[in-house]
Parts: C-alpha cells; sequence; structure tokens
C-alpha cells in the first residue's frame, strides 16, 4: 500500500553525498546495522522456538528464520530509504519530517486520503504488535535472571517493564533519532559475540555432546563460563577499538576512513580466542 | 555460556528488548497522533500504545497469537481491497 501511495515520489536517482571514502564508509556502516539489527532479535528467539514441537526439522527452523527477517526487513529498509529519499524533493513530506518520523509515514499515505488514514493506523497496530513480543521476551528474561526474578509471577514483570517503557517513551519522544543512534549501536555489538560464542560452542565443544536441556539451570552441570566471559569481553575490546559512534571514535574506525567496523573487529576477536579458551576451560576445569 | 556469564547477556537483552519497545511507543504515538490531525498529542498516542501492549503481554501468549492473526488477516483485507496503481 505504501510503495502503491507514496512510490511516485521516491527519488531513486538521489545520489550519495560526500567524497568516495566516507561513502564507503557510510555503506559499511549501514551494512553492518542491516546485519546487527535483525540479529539482535537473537537473544529473544528461543523464548519464542520453545513453543515449536521439539521433532521440528533444523533446516525447516533455519529456512523460517531466515525468510522471515529477510522479507520483512528488507522491505520496510526499502520503504524507510524511499521515504527518506523523498524528504528533499517534497515538500509536504519534509514538514511531516519535521513533525515526527511517524508523521511522515502517514504523509506518505497521504494520496489514499481517508482509506490512506486507515491504513496508518493499522500500521500503528503492526508497531504494538512488535513491541508485544518484546515485552515478552524481557519479562521471561526478567525471571531467567535468578532465583530472586523468578519468585515474581511473569505478568507483574510485564507490568512493571510496560511502565519503563512508557515513561521512558515519554521522556524521549521528542529525541527518537538520537535514541536510535546511541541506543541501537551499542546493543548492536554484543548480540553478535554472543552468536559468536554460542555457535562455536554448538558446532565445535558440542557436536556430539549435544545438551541436556533438563539441567539448564544445574550450576554443577553447567561450565562456570571462564572462556565464554573472556572472548565476550574481547569481543567488547575489538568493539570499543573498532567503533564509530557520536560519543566515541575508536582508533581502528579513523584507520577506516570513519567506518563503524566494531562489529567486525569484535566479532573477530570473539571468534577467533573462544576456541582455545574453551579448550583450556575443559581440560583444567572439564565442564 | 555459563551460569553467571550468561546473566550478561540476560540482563543486556532485557535492556535492548525495553529499548526496542519504547522506540516503537514513540513511533506508533507519533502515528497515531498524526493521523489524528494533531488533535491527539503524542503523549495521548503512546499511552494508548503502551495500554494496548500492556493488556496483550500481561494476558498471554494466546491472545497475542489471536492478535497477530487478526492483524494479518486485517493487512490481508486491506491489501485485496486498495485501488489498481497508477
Amino acid at each position: 500500500m505504501l510503495i502503491g501511495s507514496a512510490g511516485p515520489y521516491f527519488n531513486a536517482s538521489l545520489l550519495s553525498e560526500g567524497d568516495k571514502p566516507t561513502i564507503a564508509a557510510n555503506r559499511l556502516s549501514f551494512l553492518s546495522l542491516c546485519l546487527y539489527v535483525p540479529n539482535s532479535w537473537a537473544a529473544a528467539a528461543s523464548d519464542f522456538y520453545v513453543y515449536y514441537p521439539e521433532k521440528t526439522a533444523k533446516p525447516k527452523i533455519f529456512l523460517l528464520t531466515l525468510v522471515g527477517l529477510w522479507v520483512s526487513f528488507s522491505l520496510v529498509y526499502l520503504l524507510g530509504i524511499g521515504l527518506a529519499t523523498g524528504i528533499p524533493t517534497n515538500t509536504t513530506w519534509s514538514d511531516a519530517n519535521n513533525v515526527s518520523t511517524g508523521a511522515l509515514i502517514v504523509a506518505g499515505y497521504d494520496p489514499l486520503a481517508g482509506f490512506g488514514r486507515f491504513c496508518a493506523v493499522v500500521v500503528a497496530l503492526g508497531v504494538i504488535a512488535n513491541s508485544i513480543p518484546g515485552t515478552y521476551s524481557a519479562a521471561l528474561g526478567c525471571q531467567v535472571l535468578g532465583r530472586y526474578g523468578k519468585a515474581v509471577p511473569r505478568w507483574v514483570w510485564s507490568c512493571v517493564l510496560i511502565v519503563i517503557e512508557l515513561v521512558l517513551a515519554l521522556a524521549g519522544r521528542e529525541h527518537l533519532f538520537v535514541i536510535f543512534q546511541n541506543f541501537l549501536a551499542l546493543m548492536g555489538y554484543w548480540i553478535e559475540f554472543m552468536i559468536c560464542i554460542v555457535v562455536q560452542e554448538h558446532i565445535i565443544f558440542r557436536r556430539n555432546k549435544g545438551f541436556d536441556w533438563t539441567k539448564w539451570e544445574d550450576r554443577s552441570y553447567l561450565p562456570i563460563g571462564w572462556a565464554a566471559l573472556a572472548a565476550f569481553l574481547l569481543g567488547w575490546l575489538g568493539a570499543v577499538l573498532g567503533m564509530y559512534q557520536i560519543w566515541y571514535v575508536g582508533r581502528l574506525a579513523e584507520l577506516a576512513g570513519n567506518a563503524d567496523v566494531g562489529v567486525w573487529v569484535g566479532c573477530g576477536f570473539a571468534l577467533i580466542s573462544f576456541p582455545p579458551l574453551r579448550y583450556l576451560e575443559l581440560r583444567k576445569i572439564g565442564r | 555460556m555459563g551460569y553467571w556469564p550468561s546473566k550478561i547477556p540476560c540482563f543486556l537483552n532485557i535492556v535492548l528488548m525495553v529499548g526496542y519497545c519504547t522506540i516503537d511507543c514513540i513511533i506508533g504515538g507519533q502515528m497515531l497522533s498524526a493521523v489524528s490531525g494533531g488533535s491527539l498529542s503524542i503523549v495521548v498516542g503512546i499511552v494508548v500504545v503502551a495500554l494496548v501492549s500492556w493488556v496483550v503481554a500481561v494476558f498471554g501468549m494466546g491472545l497475542f497469537h489471536h492478535y497477530e492473526r487478526y492483524f494479518v488477516r486485517c493487512a490481508a483485507i486491506l491489501a485485496a481491497s486498495s485501488p489498481p496503481l497508477s
């Protein structure tokens, strides 16, 4: 719908601004963004995949996840970019964008008049559909955090979290873009290191052994986690060296022409350091 | 990642999810405000979004699935009834 009504105002011939290295650096930063925003749901995914039957085929889950992420993210990214290209030439859109990002989306539906406003409400409902699993997952996370967290029922956690979200949203409603920039980048880093560590543990160290899921909170069965902790922190070290953010520019980012290479450097650090450290941990501690 | 270190990603995941939901609340609120032509302030929009999220998040996954199902149906009907693209 949005493509149909706003598409004619998209400006596909708009050129990127800046000199060549800057453009290349910005493109790399955007690529990292495209990588870690969908990936940032990785830690929450398990909360929902437990609802699948235990015998569900692995390739099926893999394909479902991949296709779902691709379709949803690429379509919305393209729409967002399209709307952004229309701002410099379309005064209605630039006026709407000055009011808020939400107003810009509504302005995209303007040619459809009343029906367009209805579509905008549906999109707003879709936004709610996006925030519900987030709250649910966070509430579950609060419970998993420890035995005190588990003593509190999940619906209480949901209430608490919603209130926190409401207060944060009300406080930050004029600073959406700043929140996006500062928060997303920082959050994008750690999830990649966690994925690196989990995948390596899964493929290298538990290829044959597997996991005993019934002992998921048995402290004497689980590894102490020195190797994982060290690899995680080393990943952060790489991220700090390679990050290009408003508040800090790492040494490696400067060398790369101000591209945000934190994710890639951090992943490299975590990937290289985890296997030997984990091997040592298995040898010395035995679990 | 082990018993204690895995609490770090767990905590960070909570922060991440709350952050996403905050962004959702803001965008949803902005859109509702814009649809009403400014007669509904962004603050009211945000409160509405948070309230609906609260109802579904508290009353469980079952309701959540229902919501998603009707949301998809609603979106499908909309797509089918759209005027032809020029």
